[in-house]
């Protein structure tokens, strides 16, 4: 063993030490402590009902205040209200009392927009979702807005299901199983330098209120930091609470939105750490979870969407390449 | 019988008094020193020892909140043992679980600076306690003073699983860095 290693469990018997000296009160609140009843794990209607009340009254003000433009920004890892499945964080399970449940999904609907997010947003032009926020009625038909260079031409370009599997390359990364219920909704593609290659294709499939993204692109591998497997911290959901942004620490927040694993650390037990229920009332139990998987011959495949962890690795182990 | 009464049969020098701590407290001590040594006899040993140093404390000392007391006691006699039976090497108990996640804890500091002393340790942890929320304090005591297993944590606050792994881990991590703006060197 190292010295440091030794040096770190010398300071942690240390602390634990230390901790004997720990004053009589905090004990004596921590002896105290009882076990919330099983009849208060029930909360009432009206009080669940004011919290949802609360909550549309300010859904509806950020609604209007920021509208579509911002909603293409958030990510699915974020506590966004305007997505109702974020409404509500896991304490509504936990009999952690009404009064804090009621904080916690006021705080859930309130901090995720703020002005100062809109501001940010409206100045920062680069990036391809940026695009998607410009108003289109500016230029003509078939055409939209970028605001450095004036109206382009929309590089996307939409496919049929039936277009996917011949699709060079690029088909061969779209799952051939898909968890049981799912119909294909759309698909497009993205031109590459070479016309006659696409840059990346992406498909949306749907379930009822549940839904799957697959996009797949080529990459440059150098480019790509995946993450180390090991290092849960940087990707396990079940570690933290939403909302990710107050409790994701500041270093892992941009690899946590986003992993990227190597397909050969593709696991069910990495699938697992990624995939989270959300109970959310009127919504289904359905798992959903976001990351991409990155392939050594340059492809990068983005998941984001709603599955067993199974599913998804199903879907994985179906690919053709 | 009421605490005020055992402490009375201390005072007046009875033996009835280590049997009256016995059957009111003998459940609480043997827990947390199993907890700590997951060895039955070493356990028993550490409570009956527990006695002892009651008996040899009280009086002058008069505790006014005696399960602690008798807690602390404990505590530190298994913390002991443990030392002395496993220093040299590291198992998968939940006593080593419990250190190695307060490794997390050791501020980074540099090693040419002198050690902080053990009491002045002592207040700074405290004073790191009484910051806390006293649910997230008391979540963290129960794992590193009481050393309970998550799962007992999670059933005891009627909390998930991953909730308590996820409040200790930002504690252990604040406690990080409260100790390193201290300029603490361990």
């Amino acid at each position: 063993m190292s010295s440091h290693e030794n040096n770190k469990q010398d300071g942690a018997l240390r602390i634990f030490e230390a901790l004997s000296g720990v004053d009589v009160e905090l004990l004596d609140k921590c002896e105290s402590a009882t076990r919330v009843s099983e009849a208060s794990k029930v909360i009432p209607f009206w009080k669940y009902g004011k919290a949802m009340v609360a909550c549309v009254c300010i859904l509806l003000a950020g609604g209007l205040l920021f509208a579509m433009p911002r909603m293409s920004q958030k990510s699915a890892s974020e506590a966004d209200c305007a997505r109702p499945e974020y409404a509500y964080d896991g304490v509504l399970d936990e009999s952690t009392g009404s009064a804090s449940m009621q904080e916690s999904v006021k705080d859930a609907c309130t901090e995720a927009v703020t002005e100062e997010d809109f501001v940010e947003e409206t100045v920062d032009f680069d990036g391809a979702a940026n695009k998607e926020m410009m108003q289109e009625s500016d230029c003509s038909d078939g055409l939209m807005v970028d605001n450095a260079t004036g109206c382009v031409k929309d590089l996307r370009v939409e496919l049929k299901e039936e277009q996917l599997r011949g699709m060079d390359v690029l088909g061969e990364y779209l799952p051939v199983r898909l968890p049981a219920g799912y119909r294909f909704e759309s698909a497009s593609a993205g031109e590459g330098d070479d016309t006659e290659t696409y840059a990346d294709v992406s498909v949306l499939w749907s379930r009822g209120l549940d839904d799957i993204r697959w996009k797949v692109k080529r990459v440059d591998v150098s480019e790509i930091v995946c993450v180390d497997i090991t290092e849960t911290e940087k990707y396990d959901v079940h570690l933290y609470e939403i909302p990710y942004a107050e409790t994701v620490p500041e270093e892992y927040r941009e690899i946590f939105d986003g992993p990227v694993f190597r397909a050969g650390d593709v696991s069910l037990e990495v699938i697992e750490r990624r995939m989270k229920t959300i109970r959310d009332a009127g919504d289904t139990d359905t798992p959903r979870g976001n990351f991409s998987v990155l392939f050594e011959e340059g492809i990068l495949v983005e998941f984001s969407g709603r599955a067993t962890a199974q599913e998804v690795l199903n879907a994985f182990d179906s690919l053709l390449r | 019988m009421e605490d005020s009464e055992i402490l009375d049969l201390y005072f007046a020098r009875k033996e009835q008094a280590i049997e009256e701590t016995q059957r009111s407290y003998g459940g609480y001590c043997y827990s947390i020193a199993f907890h700590i040594l997951h060895d039955r006899e070493d356990s028993d040993e550490c409570v009956n020892d527990t006695w002892l140093r009651a008996w040899n404390a009280i009086p002058p000392n008069r505790p006014s909140r005696f399960a602690l007391f008798l807690g602390t006691i404990t505590r530190n006699l298994s913390f002991d043992m443990w030392k002395a039976k496993n220093a040299a090497k590291r198992g998968n108990g939940a006593m080593d679980l419990a250190l190695d996640e307060l490794t997390e804890c050791v501020p980074a500091g540099n090693s040419t600076e002198d050690a902080v002393e053990a009491e002045e340790l002592k207040r700074l942890i405290n004073a790191f306690l009484h910051t806390l929320p006293e649910k997230e304090c008391s979540v963290f005591l129960r794992r590193y003073w009481y050393v309970e297993e998550y799962a007992e944590i999670a059933k005891r606050y009627q909390m998930k699983l991953n909730t308590v792994k996820t409040s200790l881990f930002r504690t252990r991590a604040k406690l990080r860095t409260y100790l390193e703006q201290e300029g603490v060197v361990l």
